[in-house]
């Protein structure tokens, strides 16, 4: 008897569950659709239209290099047109949050995503610390801006792409292709030098 | 009563059910050859007129051509800006059903869900210590902490459910065992939408897990996507 329920009560199940997959898939049949006859003059305008944003898709994309970086992967591109020219690993944000102990907010160590573009080339940079760099280690922040000053942590290049991110180089090499900076992107020295090389001011920068 | 042999009509009764799904899945193409060229061609024309308006605003943005689906061309999830393609998806399946057809324009991606979120580390400020390797005391988000199966909710009713398949055997096949319990609940979901006559879409993909995790990864609450259906006429 128990047996019998419990054969009737699954096929039942089964009915119910084939039952929602046909209908599902019946209500998500495409209909026929016939096309109406139309003459050559719509046909042309179609191809008029087609060619008009076709054009303007291209006339958006950058002219010469363009950077891109992958958060995800921890990787640089530079690129012209569809072609590549230099991949690379790099270390970007860690997404860590860093509290102010005097409760006036917070730092979140993103690294930005969108478009950018490159507002600054320096050679030889040097680290102005922020706040958050003293308060992470537990120190007090210096009165003297001579005190903020920290001399070839930076490499040997920087790009500068807004809001105080810049793309420079790395002491810490065996990092590179992991997420542990604040923000910032940092790059072996040798590919920072064909990108500093490669890039002048303008050159568009694609974050993501 | 004589007994009715279960053993026997059951596998008839589901062939009986399921035979005419293969009758199911033909459609007829309608019109002459002019009247599906011009068709594509506006269809092709409001995909670019959608693309140029979001290139324009130099926000990333994504575009799915579900029109490129065969053995040979594989679906991509394009993730692109000024026109430029940033990272190809690559989709190892895909599975597409709607209520009705999507309007090709751009829908904004509403809300990532997935059963565990990746949560930020917060920083406890502390002095290093001489000769203290701190890079190994380093806790920071990597890739691996991401989901590989989530749901994508977009407006106008559009899911795209993504689930990163694994590679060894016991995941594998607890993968299979979630994908239909999730399927089963779409397909419930397709058929309580067009009961009340809402519109609803959910394109359930399946890629290889690093994919999916960068996918997620890579796709922001606000982001716009635009869909381009297959069109009717192409279905064979």
């Amino acid at each position: 008897m128990i047996k019998r329920i419990v054969f009737v009560s699954f096929i039942g199940i089964v009915i119910i569950l084939l039952t929602v997959e046909l209908s599902a898939y019946y209500f998500s049949l495409d209909r026929l659709v016939v096309p109406s006859s139309v003459g050559a003059s719509n046909l042309n305008e179609l191809i008029r239209k087609n060619r008009t944003f076709t054009k303007g898709i291209a006339g958006l994309s950058p002219k010469g290099a363009y950077i891109v970086i992958d958060t995800a992967r921890n990787l640089i591109f530079l690129k012209k047109g569809n072609r590549t020219i230099l991949r690379a690993l790099i270390s970007s944000g860690s997404g860590n949050i860093l509290r102010d102990p005097s409760g006036k907010g917070q730092w979140i160590f993103d690294t930005p995503r969108g478009e950018f573009e490159v507002k600054g080339k320096i050679a030889g940079p040097k680290w102005i610390k922020p706040d958050w760099a003293f308060i992470e280690e537990g120190e007090d922040i210096p009165k003297d801006w001579e005190d903020r000053v920290e001399e070839g942590v930076l490499g040997d290049y920087a790009l500068a792409f807004g809001n105080g991110y810049f793309i420079h180089g790395t002491l810490y090499k065996r990092l590179l292709g992991r997420n542990v900076t604040h923000g910032c992107i940092r790059v072996g020295d040798e590919d920072l030098g064909t990108i500093y090389r490669l890039s002048r001011l303008g050159t568009r920068i694609y974050i993501f | 009563m004589k007994k009715t042999n279960l053993q026997f009509t059951f596998p008839l009764f589901l062939f009986l059910i399921l035979f005419p799904l293969g009758g199911f899945s033909q459609a007829v193409a309608g019109g002459d050859s002019i009247g599906q060229k011009i068709r594509a061609l506006k269809d092709e024309n409001c995909l670019l007129e959608a693309e140029l308006a979001l290139a324009s605003k130099g926000t990333s943005y994504i575009i799915l051509d579900l029109r490129t689906e065969s053995d040979s061309v594989p679906v991509r999830i394009n993730l692109k800006n000024r026109g430029i393609v940033l990272r190809e998806f690559d989709v190892d399946r895909m599975r597409y059903r709607r209520t009705k057809g999507l309007v090709i324009e751009p829908i904004p991606l509403i809300k990532k869900m997935a059963f565990f979120h990746p949560k930020r580390r917060e920083i406890k400020p502390h002095k290093a210590e001489d000769g203290a390797d701190t890079i190994s005391q380093l806790d920071f988000l990597e890739l691996k902490d991401i989901p590989s199966n989530y749901t994508f909710s977009f407006g106008r009713g559009l899911l795209i459910s993504i689930t990163g398949q694994p590679k060894s055997l016991i995941p594998r096949f607890v993968h299979l065992i979630s994908s239909i319990l999730i399927h089963i609940r779409y397909s419930l979901t397709i058929v309580w939408n067009h009961l009340w006559k809402n519109e609803f879409a959910i394109i359930e993909i399946i890629m290889g897990k690093e994919e999916a995790q960068a996918l997620y990864w890579s796709l922001e609450e606000g982001m716009n996507i635009v869909v381009m259906e297959r069109h009717p006429y192409d279905i064979t």
